[in-house]
């Protein structure tokens, strides 16, 4: 059948087509990164660097103190990763698990949170942490995204499709509510819980505006605002810029290509917020 | 509403009639040892001297106010129903020049009913929109249960800045008495006692309801351990969730209606005044327009995507790849996005501008032309988004079933009917999901503007969310930048309304 077979190459064609797209700026950037710094400026500009500079790395990743930087942005996804994962679990739970008193009403203002913008909360919020005293402290910095009801429901439906026999059985044996979501609940909600903290690295390690406002002084800074910062500082200097860019990349790069299946897991359940 | 509801909302309105009455009565009181009169303050606001005059209520001759202005002391007028009003010279901040007047109504009934009532009927439709959000009544708990949220946050702010109205105006002009002092917080004490007033009445309102259950549960023992571990379970998001998402709501609405200077001491009610300043600034229209310009890459990247997905649907080598691939724009941090987007668009060495050189194109100068800036940031989001829709249509072409697609061939319809009868019908909630969704997120963009364009050049890139980053944190104009955030919230829970009634089946159950 040549009409099949005209298919499938206009298939392959476009899946090579727009896997190239995909891939092309980052390449274009790992290769720019092992520039040199004038050897950029030409016209046609080299695709290849004619012998590759790995001093840019040191080089870039020392001109700021990007080390501090790096710092702060673990602190901040690993602090955001712990906040999301242990309220949506426990939450989660009790929302799927337990029948109590003041159940819906507080369900519907859970959902009611899950429609308010936080970009438009950004003024309040800021002075609320101002009032707080946490403006330019580690604390400020992880204190508005501890929290995601996104997580919240996620886990609550993964539970919701989960039998509860071992729970039950666990209860009948004299364990405590806590022991039950502890030793038997949380084991089985796993990958739900892989979703949420991968998601929460993720935003936490782009996130740029909040740590922007809230972080004043240099050693605070988080790596994209670091980034963002060199970008002004060496304007000219492109492969410094591309190498400080690939580096801020290479984390969550990472876990993205560790925890694949969590992130298709959490993009099935409507993971772009 | 159940009955419990009911009971609930109204000892929670009660309460809050008592608290609000009990302030009221401690500002009278203030006011009464100063001035030697039982007088309540109408709408006093606004006269601390940087604000405008306030407007008295039309009813007050102009020239009682006149005289009060120049006797500079209290006087009494009768409004024309009679009503007996004090009126008091107001001076400015440093007790210096008379700026002003206020008019009190003489009775103390009279202050009650207007301080407190609004704020009181205002907290009624609060807890009447709660309760029938509990009561799952309405289709939609979640909006429901949000407007009684905001309602009561509005309730709050509203018998806030009444009181505050009353205590300022008076302060600078008579001798305030030390419970005055008190309750003449400075401003953003004031604010917090706004948010503190908000947990409070939602901690009333648990208070009443956990009495009532205690009653009703006292027999069964279970139960009540159960309730009590699911509130332990639920309580640390709860608490984070009032801090830094419902209170904020209420308070956002409030800087809006308040001047929100960070030196100043006081921060005086001033209605819509910086509503109006943002609707007389070009820029924030322009922000604004950009904005809806900028949510079009949104349709266009669909359209593309779409077209992918029909290419891609079909037993393919190697496919999964490429799901992994097309997430890395959004995986992969946006301010390196920006960097590498800049460069390759950059107008002397920038790739894309030598492939146009080598076809003989001209070069553009993407950013640091008006007329491309913003088209060039549209592109960027694209290349962004391109690969996500792209997977969402081609598990949306998967999930048709192939005998519905075979039964249409045999009727004797050609590809494009098919596509036009059968596929795109099937598509189109994904489509609105991805359309509603995708202008939503659009709306958030901050980061390629900020490290692309700066909003430039000549605001042709300025979006609401960079013009309120900028009013707030470079112009420090705290109470503008809050104004435009309102209206950036409203744009975006009427998206996000708009998209729940569409999208049917969301996690509405419970």
């Amino acid at each position: 059948m040549p009409k099949a077979r005209g298919r499938r190459v206009a298939g392959y064609g476009a899946a090579l087509l727009l896997a190239l797209v995909m891939v092309a700026p980052f390449l274009w950037m790992l290769s720019t990164a092992l520039m040199d710094e004038f050897e950029v400026y030409q016209a046609p500009p080299p695709l290849l660097p004619a012998s590759p500079r790995f001093a840019n790395f040191t080089e870039a990743l020392t001109a700021l103190p990007f080390a501090v930087y790096f710092r702060n942005s673990l602190i901040l996804a690993a602090a955001t990763v712990v906040g999301q994962v242990a309220t949506a679990a426990m939450a989660g739970y009790a929302f799927a698990r337990h029948r109590f008193a003041g159940r819906t009403p507080l369900f519907a203002v859970y959902l009611g949170t899950l429609m308010i913008p936080g970009i438009a909360l950004l003024v309040p919020r800021f002075l609320i942490v101002d009032a707080m005293g946490l403006v330019d402290t580690i604390a400020g910095l992880v204190s508005v995204e501890l929290v995601a009801a996104w997580g919240i429901f996620l886990v609550r439906q993964y539970f919701l499709s989960l039998p509860r026999d071992m729970e039950d059985a666990a209860r009948l044996d004299g364990a405590s509510e806590w022991q039950v979501f502890w030793r038997v609940a949380l084991p089985l909600a796993r990958p739900a819980l892989a979703t949420v903290a991968l998601f929460a690295f993720i935003d936490a390690w782009k996130a740029l505006l909040w740590p922007l406002i809230i972080a004043r002084s240099p050693d605070l800074r988080v790596v994209e605002a670091g980034v963002a910062s060199f970008h002004g500082m060496y304007y000219a200097n492109w492969p410094w810029q591309m190498a400080a860019a690939v580096a801020a990349l290479v984390p969550v790069l990472l876990v993205f290509f560790v925890a694949q299946k969590a992130f298709l897991r959490g993009l099935a359940f409507g993971g772009f917020k | 509403m159940t009955r419990v509801h009911r009971r609930v909302a109204m000892a929670t309105a009660v309460l809050w009639a008592v608290a609000t009455i009990a302030l009221s009565w401690r500002v009278l009181k203030g006011i009464d040892e100063a001035a030697r009169s039982r007088e309540a303050l109408y709408r006093a606001h606004a006269s601390q001297g940087h604000a405008p005059s306030p407007a008295f209520p039309p009813s007050i001759e102009a020239s009682a106010l006149a005289s009060v202005q120049q006797e500079e002391r209290p006087l009494i007028v009768h409004d024309p129903d009679g009503v007996e009003l004090v009126t008091a010279p107001v001076k400015d901040a440093d007790d210096w020049e008379i700026i002003g007047a206020v008019a009190l109504y003489g009775r103390w009934r009279e202050c009650a009913l207007r301080v407190a009532a609004p704020a009181i009927a205002v907290l009624v439709v609060a807890l009447v929109l709660l309760g029938s959000a509990s009561a799952a009544r309405w289709s939609r708990p979640g909006i429901t249960a949000l407007g009684g949220v905001v309602a009561a946050g509005a309730a709050a702010a509203l018998t806030l800045s009444q009181l505050q109205a009353a205590a300022a105006a008076l302060a600078p002009r008579l001798v305030v008495p030390p419970t005055l002092a008190r309750l003449a917080l400075p401003s953003p004490s004031l604010a917090f006692a706004a948010l503190a007033l908000v947990l409070l009445a939602a901690a009333g309102a648990l208070a009443v309801s956990a009495v009532h259950w205690h009653a009703e549960a006292a027999g069964r023992p279970a139960r009540v351990r159960e309730t009590l571990a699911a509130w332990g379970f639920i309580a640390p998001s709860l608490a984070h969730l009032l801090v830094f998402t419902i209170a904020p709501v209420g308070f956002l609405v409030w800087i809006s209606v308040h001047d929100w200077d960070l030196l100043a001491s006081d921060r005086p009610f001033v209605g819509l005044a910086h509503f109006r300043e943002i609707g007389a600034d070009p820029s924030f229209w322009r922000a604004l327009r950009n904005g809806l310009v900028y949510a079009l890459y949104v349709p266009a990247t669909m359209v593309a995507a779409l077209a992918a997905a029909l290419v891609l649907d079909q037993p393919l080598r190697g496919i999964k790849v490429l799901r992994v691939v097309v997430f890395l724009p959004y995986v992969a941090s946006t301010v390196a996005i920006a960097l590498v987007w800049q460069w390759l668009l950059h107008r002397d060495f920038g790739l894309l501008n030598a492939a146009l050189a080598a076809v003989h194109l001209p070069r553009v100068d993407w950013l640091g032309n008006p007329a491309t800036a913003l088209p060039a940031l549209m592109l960027v989001s694209a290349w962004g988004q391109l690969g996500y829709m792209m997977v969402v249509y081609l598990a949306g072409l998967q999930a048709i079933p192939a005998s519905l697609l075979e039964a249409a061939r045999l009727d004797g319809a050609d590809a494009w009917q098919r596509f036009r009868l059968v596929v795109w019908p099937m598509l189109r909630p994904v489509s609105t999901y991805l359309l509603l969704t995708g202008i939503i997120w659009s709306f958030h963009g901050f980061t390629l503007v900020y490290v692309m364009t700066e909003g430039g050049p000549a605001h042709a890139t300025d979006v609401l969310v960079y013009r309120i980053y900028q009013t707030a944190w470079e112009f420090r104009r705290f109470d503008v930048a809050a104004a435009m955030s309102v209206v950036l919230c409203a744009l975006l829970l009427a998206l996000t309304a708009l998209q729940w009634r569409v999208v049917k089946g969301e996690p509405a159950d419970a």
